[in-house]
Order: C-alpha cells, then sequence, then structure tokens
C-alpha cells in the first residue's frame, strides 16, 4: 500500500509543467482592487480576490486554497499600508518565482499618519496610513492608474487596451461625482462619528466633519470599546452635534447602534467589501453610487 | 484638485528570493581610460532577519493522585518558549532559525533550515532540522494548536511535542487538467523521528498528498493523506497512515465554524498480537465576534505503549484572543481509564502571547 501511495504521488509530480493552464491570472486582496482590475484589463485577464466578498480585508484568515492562487498568478495586487498583513507570508510561501506584486496606495494623499513611535499599544493600526481610501473617488482614480501601470507592466503588449478601458473607467468615475458631490452637498460640514477609522477620506471628499475626539467609537482600533468608552463617546457626541453613527457589519453593531439610540441619531450599517454579494454592487462605481446613497438616505433621515 | 501628482511605474518586484535578481548595471568607460564598475544599487549590507517570539504559559489542575504515573506537576509552567529568525539569503533561498527555551535545561536549535523555492518545475526544497508535514497538525508547535495539547489520537504515533526531522523534504504542486490545487509533499529524514533517542540508520519517510478549494463562498474544504514508513520506537519499523479533512463554514466573518477531523492507522511491524494500532480525533471549532473560539474535541486511540487498551478522551475549551498577540484558554479534559487506572479529569488555563508575524497562533 505503501510502496503504491509513493508510486502515485511520484508519477504525478513528475508529469510535464506545460499541462498548466496558460492565461494571465490576476489576484488581488480585496473585491473592490478585483473590480478595478477587471475593469481595466477587460477580456485580456482573469481576476479573482482572495477576501470573500462581505469580509473585512484588515481582519482576514487566508484559507488553503489562497496559496495555490498566488503561486499560478502572473500579478497579485494588494492595497498595501499593513492593511494585508496576512499576505506577505502567502507570497512568500506561495513558490511562484515569476510573480510580480503591485501595492496600490502609492500616489494617495494618506491621513492617519502616526506621530513618533508606534508599538503594539497602539493596537491594529496602520503605521504608515490609513488604508481604507476606497470610498474616496479620487482615491479610486489613483488606484485604476495604478492597476494599469501593473496590468501593462505584466502583459506590455495589452498596454493600449489598458489605456483604453482606464480611459473609460475615468469617464464613468467623473460622471459619477458630479452625481455624487450633488447627492452630499446638503449634508457639508456635518458630523458623524465611524466605529472605525474606515471614513476619514469619505468624510474629506465631501467636506463631513469626525469630530476628534472622539474620531471613532473604537478606543484603539480593533479593540471592542469598553463601556467608559461607550459613555464617553456619548458625551462627546452630544457636544459635538453629531448626527450620524456608522458602523460596519464585521464590526461589534450592538454598540454601534446603543450609542445612536442613546443620542437619538440615526445608525448606518454598510459593509465597505460588498461587491458581488449586493445585487446592487456589481462594480466599483456602482459600490460607490451604492455607499454614498446610503449614506445620504441616513444622513437624510435625520436632517428632514 | 488634491492628487495632481503623475505616477511614475509604482509595480513592485518584491526583493524576496523568487525575485529576478537585478541586473548589473554596464561597465563604463571613465574620462581617465579605466573600467568603472558602479555598486549595485538596492543591495543591502546588513542582516535584517524577521524575528519573532513566542511563549506559552500553563497552569492545570487534576483528579489523579501523585503517585499515579500519569501525574504531572501542577505548578504553572512555561510549556514552551522560542526565538524565530526568518530571512531570505540569496535571491533563491530562505532559512529560519528557531531556538527553543525549555522553563528547565539548556537552550536548544528545533529548527534550522534553508529553503530553496525556485526550482524546476515549480517545486522547493527544504533541508536542515524542521517541522515535516504530516496530517493536519503536525506543522503547528504546541502552543498553536487549537486544542491545548495534541490530541492521543496522533500525539501516541508520533509525539506529543508533534514530528522534528532532520533531513530534506521536497514539495511540488501536482499538475492536472482540472486546475485542482493538488499539493505533494515528500520527507526523507533521520530514522530517530519516531524512535527519540534511537541510533538506528535508517531513514524515515513521509509523505502527503493534499488537495483544498473554497467552498460556500466564503469557506474552504481541505483533506488529504499522510503517509510514513520509519523506524518504530517498538518493533523493527511502523507504517503510518493519516486521514485528514477540515471544513470551513463561515457564514460572515463574525459567525467561522471549522470541523477537523483526522485518523491514524499505525502498524508496528514485529508486535506480533499489538501490531495494528488506531486512533481518531475530531475537533469543532466557533470562532465568533472575532475574538473568542469555543471548541469541543473528541479523541479515541489505542494506547501506543502497555497498558494497552483504548481510550476515550473529551475537552470542551474556550479561547479568547486578547488581541492579535495574545491568547487565553481554558479547556476542561476527561480521558477514560485503561485497566484499574482512574478516569483523568484536568482543567488546564493557558496564555501564551506570540509577536511578529512568524508563529501565529490558531
Amino acid at each position: 500500500m505503501t510502496r503504491k501511495f509513493f508510486t502515485l504521488i511520484s508519477f504525478l509530480a513528475m508529469m510535464s509543467p506545460s499541462a498548466w493552464p496558460a492565461r494571465f491570472h490576476v489576484v488581488t486582496t480585496t473585491d473592490y482592487t478585483a473590480a478595478l482590475a477587471r475593469q481595466i484589463g477587460g477580456d485580456k485577464v482573469d481576476v479573482e480576490s482572495l477576501v470573500p466578498p462581505g469580509f473585512n480585508a484588515d481582519l482576514y484568515s487566508p484559507r488553503p486554497q489562497d496559496l495555490y492562487k498566488i503561486h499560478r498568478a502572473k500579478l497579485f495586487i494588494m492595497i498595501g499600508l499593513n492593511l494585508e498583513d496576512w499576505a506577505r507570508d502567502l507570497v512568500t510561501a506561495a513558490d511562484n518565482p515569476n510573480l510580480t506584486k503591485a501595492e496600490i496606495y502609492h500616489g494617495i494623499k494618506l491621513l492617519d499618519i502616526p506621530k513618533g513611535n508606534v508599538d503594539y499599544s497602539f493596537g491594529d493600526i496602520h503605521p504608515s496610513g490609513n488604508p481604507h481610501f476606497q470610498l474616496d473617488p479620487e482615491a479610486g482614480r489613483i488606484m485604476a492608474r495604478n492597476i494599469r501601470d501593473a496590468l501593462a507592466y505584466s502583459d506590455p503588449a495589452d498596454k493600449e487596451t489598458f489605456d483604453k478601458n482606464l480611459a473609460d473607467f475615468e469617464n464613468q468615475l467623473t460622471e459619477g461625482e458630479k452625481r455624487w458631490n450633488a447627492q452630499m452637498a446638503p449634508f457639508k460640514g456635518f458630523a458623524f462619528i465611524p466605529y472605525h477609522e474606515s471614513w476619514d477620506y469619505f468624510a474629506e471628499a465631501y467636506h463631513l466633519v469626525i469630530p476628534e475626539p472622539p474620531k471613532t467609537i473604537e478606543e484603539k482600533p480593533g479593540f471592542v470599546p469598553s463601556p467608559r468608552r461607550v459613555e464617553e463617546v456619548i458625551k462627546m457626541a452630544k457636544d459635538k452635534n453629531v448626527k450620524l453613527i456608522v458602523t460596519e457589519p464585521y464590526y461589534d453593531v450592538s454598540v454601534a447602534k446603543t450609542i445612536a439610540e442613546r443620542l437619538g441619531v440615526p445608525f448606518l450599517n454598510l459593509s465597505l467589501y460588498d461587491i458581488g454579494l449586493n445585487p446592487k454592487e456589481k462594480d466599483y462605481i456602482s459600490m460607490l453610487d451604492y455607499s454614498v446613497d446610503q449614506f445620504a438616505q441616513a444622513m437624510g433621515s435625520h436632517a428632514h | 484638485m488634491r492628487f495632481t501628482i503623475s505616477l511614475p511605474i509604482f509595480v513592485v518586484v518584491v526583493a524576496l528570493p523568487w525575485a529576478t535578481p537585478v541586473a548589473l548595471p554596464a561597465a563604463e568607460l571613465s574620462n581617465d581610460g579605466h573600467i568603472v564598475i558602479p555598486s549595485i544599487p538596492g543591495v543591502p549590507k546588513t542582516f535584517l532577519p524577521d524575528i519573532g517570539i513566542a511563549g506559552d504559559f500553563a497552569f492545570e489542575r487534576m483528579n489523579i493522585p501523585k503517585t499515579d504515573p500519569r501525574y504531572v506537576s501542577e505548578q504553572p509552567k512555561i510549556r514552551d518558549g522560542q526565538v524565530v529568525f526568518f530571512s531570505p539569503i540569496d535571491p533563491y533561498t530562505n532559512a529560519q532559525f528557531t531556538i527553543d527555551l525549555p522553563e528547565n535545561g539548556p537552550a536548544t536549535i528545533e529548527e534550522a533550515w534553508i529553503y530553496f523555492n525556485k526550482l524546476p518545475g515549480s517545486t522547493s526544497v527544504r533541508v536542515g532540522r524542521f517541522l515535516p508535514r504530516f496530517g493536519l497538525l503536525d506543522l503547528m508547535n504546541t502552543f498553536q494548536l487549537p486544542m491545548l495539547d495534541r490530541p492521543s489520537a496522533i500525539g501516541n504515533y508520533l509525539s506529543p511535542d508533534g514530528m522534528i526531522g532532520t533531513g530534506a523534504e521536497f514539495n511540488a504542486y501536482i499538475p492536472n487538467p482540472w486546475d485542482w490545487n493538488l499539493k505533494f509533499n515528500m520527507n526523507a529524514v533521520r530514522g530517530d523521528i519516531l524512535a527519540t533517542g534511537s541510533d538506528t540508520t535508517d531513514l524515515a519517510y513521509l509523505a502527503t498528498i493534499d488537495y483544498s478549494r473554497d467552498a460556500f463562498t466564503s469557506g474552504s474544504f481541505q483533506s488529504g493523506v499522510s503517509v510514513a514508513q520509519a523506524p518504530s520506537p517498538v518493533g523493527r519499523s511502523e507504517t503510518l497512515v493519516d486521514p485528514y479533512v477540515q471544513l470551513q463554514f463561515a457564514p460572515t466573518q463574525r459567525k467561522i465554524w471549522t470541523w477537523s477531523a483526522e485518523g491514524m492507522l499505525a502498524q508496528r511491524h514485529g508486535q506480533g498480537s499489538e501490531d495494528d494500532k488506531n486512533g481518531f480525533y475530531t475537533f469543532l471549532d466557533y470562532n465568533f465576534a472575532l475574538r473568542y473560539h469555543l471548541g469541543f474535541l473528541v479523541d479515541v486511540a489505542d494506547q501506543a505503549v502497555a497498558p494497552y487498551g483504548k481510550q476515550l478522551g473529551l475537552g470542551p475549551s474556550a479561547t479568547w484572543f486578547l488581541s492579535d498577540n495574545t491568547r487565553m484558554r481554558l479547556q476542561y479534559t476527561h480521558e477514560t481509564a485503561l485497566a484499574a487506572q482512574k478516569p483523568e479529569e484536568k482543567v488546564s488555563l493557558q496564555v501564551t502571547f506570540s509577536l511578529g508575524n512568524l508563529k501565529q497562533m490558531d
């Protein structure tokens, strides 16, 4: 039995590598980077993301097949800024000598870069800056350009196609910005408090205010707030005329809901990683459409 | 406009071992006619390995008297302490070095290996002293397990701390027309891997074939079988067959169910009527609210040495990750009696920390 087993696996292992599929595989970490890569790459690429829809990339634990996805990929696209710390070990263990890795945060004006020395006592902090910029259309534009560059680096023959697809995407984004700016204009200067530092870029893009302190419901990133912290947030929110509490389903929603109820303000629970799961979020543009719409509705329910 | 910088090509070709080596700049003729060879840009002159530190502390209470041979000290103890260093050492090779720091006794080298990961046919080879792949759990140090200790079904035939071998390991993805994730791993290591302290000159061979895929949209399925042929601690030699399966169901990131099952079929040649021994365990883990786990272990195993017999172990546990780096676990263990022994009841409190990326806890 043992001899047969060794014979079988030796035979399989010796099969020619030419049996491998020869497609241009692109692997991304998140759903929205996959959506961008699909839009820019068009029919020249085969894209899959590691983090399943509805899951936060920051909290993800890799699955066994993730190694294989990276192993057979030609290009691996990640956000960077320690959002996907888990991906580093995967890339090392995937044994793919032909892989190109692209971090697409480059060029984005980063917020929340901590000052001074950073250590574990800060919580799950991103020491090089806040990587949650997906709801900022301008960041989306830069990510798309970076993805175009990465695709063209890996597949120079199809650069013209990627350039054209990027131009189409940027036109859609520009049109979208007009819609989103108009939709958010009535809320200029309104204050809201998010559970996590996921909304800073959104607030800046639409001239909203996240009062600091408390800045977030969490006292330290990645840690459930204590009852004392909850009371502090409620007090500060009252003082600063906060009109909305925002959270995401992978965090402790009940805490955010309690704070909103105690304040008598609306509460928005919105996943930032729902492309493909929510039928209204099919690609990056429709993700922004949906997110802006949800935010405006929640804010509007208070304003009226 | 906030973002007006025109972007250069930003693609990062990671300077890991599999990356294309940096091309040497061309030599030039200087004004005085001498050949100038520029230095190699971007080559670090300092050695900065990744460093990980792990510690595992436990406090146990049990019902068996101190005169019972199964009794172990109930004093708080350091079960494991490690310092791990990992680094690429050239464009084709990684290396890792792990120092084990027991509570009593001298520090030892637990792992010291180099890993060639840029070999033809997408294969890789590890050489040195390492934890070989065998079944689901053997790549884990004890403190990385999802339960307090390795189940008896596995620990009775390998070792409670898992196997550490000195030799070579070969890894390959198996090409197949269905694009399945089939991975093959084979090890040839020193023959004392199971028979610790023996002076055998024979080698031990271990092989694993593993299949995994995503399942239920956000979950996963993994299955495989490991086979070993090695000199035996009792008898002449030993054949081990270890089939395993793991299924993960994750409807949301705050509710993740993981079910594992692993069997051990051991044949110890030259043991007469005690030739064949088996073991089986199953473990269900429920991870909720990101940082909390409830687990339940059922562990059925033949004793590998006298007094022979079959034991059943039950182990409910609760685990709290205080942070990504610190974990606290409370486990109750009940183990049925062998012969005239008294059933064992044990309550364990375990505190573990692991800093750095090198020894992640489960």
